[in-house]
């Protein structure tokens, strides 16, 4: 007689029952985790509305962020290593070094996967323009050999004569 | 990975279903205890049926969603859907890619 709306119904099983115990839920883990993805940057919307597979891709940021915060500080390291060594002459005691050595004029040239990628997808993109114009080419010269009387393929010459 | 959804047309009107944590807290909070699933299935089936419309049609009718889940066909395929479902808001928080060399791979014969 009364339809309930699915918000409202109640799922206790038969007979009803008790509300489960906070120990057999998955909410509880739900909410212990909830303040870890907020630190990755996560939305209350998306960890509780959006696509579930969403704390995956946090999860795999949050390294790629973790490597990259790592690489600059030893990259950091590189480089005051270096300035001290371009120093290291002229501090000793009793140097009879008067000037520092000259620090790199250039940063290093650095390299990664991304900019791998980049690298490769030009040098598809330059193939196939390549490609393209190789063909384009060897349309344009069939074509004049062609209007010139000749055949294409290995196919006979026009007959001219003898 | 994208969110596993159920999508169908009822009188008109499309459907998709598909669970969120917000969705699963509030099952949970209504009485439904996923292990008693592992027991009882199809008595459970409905609920869950249910569950998966709080997403996208929150408003929509129990008596309406219990017409569809009757006309619903191959309700143990549904069952694993829904199930698989209701299991990602659960694994995307546990499993990462799995190991190289550490899962076996097997088909079944039918």
């Amino acid at each position: 007689m009364d339809s309930e709306l699915v918000s409202d119904s109640e799922f206790y099983g038969e007979g009803g029952g008790t509300p489960p115990s906070r120990s057999s839920t998955y909410t509880q883990y739900f909410e212990k985790l909830f303040p870890y993805y907020l630190s990755l940057g996560m939305s209350y919307e998306q960890y509780w509305d959006d696509d579930p597979w969403l704390v995956k891709a946090y999860r795999k940021a949050w390294e790629l962020k973790q490597e990259t915060v790592n690489q600059n500080l030893w990259l950091q390291g590189m480089y005051i290593y270096e300035a001290l060594c371009c120093v290291a002459p002229i501090i000793r005691a009793f140097s009879k070094v008067k000037k520092p050595l000259p620090y790199r004029s250039e940063p290093y040239e650095l390299k990664n996967e991304v900019s791998e990628i980049r690298k490769e997808l030009r040098q598809h993109r330059n193939d196939d323009m390549a490609k393209s114009a190789l063909e384009a080419f060897a349309l344009r010269f069939n074509k004049n050999f062609q209007e010139k009387g000749g055949a294409t393929n290995g196919g006979q010459r026009g007959d001219t004569g003898s | 990975m994208a969110a596993k959804q159920l999508n169908f047309s009822y009188n008109g009107v499309d459907y998709t279903l598909e669970f969120t944590r917000n969705t699963i807290k509030q099952m949970e909070s209504n009485g439904f205890i996923a292990r008693d699933f592992e027991d009882k299935p199809m008595s459970l089936l409905p609920d869950l049926f249910a569950g998966a419309f709080l997403k996208n049609h929150r408003f929509t009718k129990r008596a309406l969603i219990d017409e569809i889940y009757g006309k619903m066909h191959n309700k143990p395929a549904l069952i694993e859907c829904l199930t698989l479902m209701y299991n990602d808001t659960i694994e995307s928080m546990l499993f990462d890619e799995p190991e190289e060399g550490k899962n076996l791979e097997w088909t079944p014969n039918w």
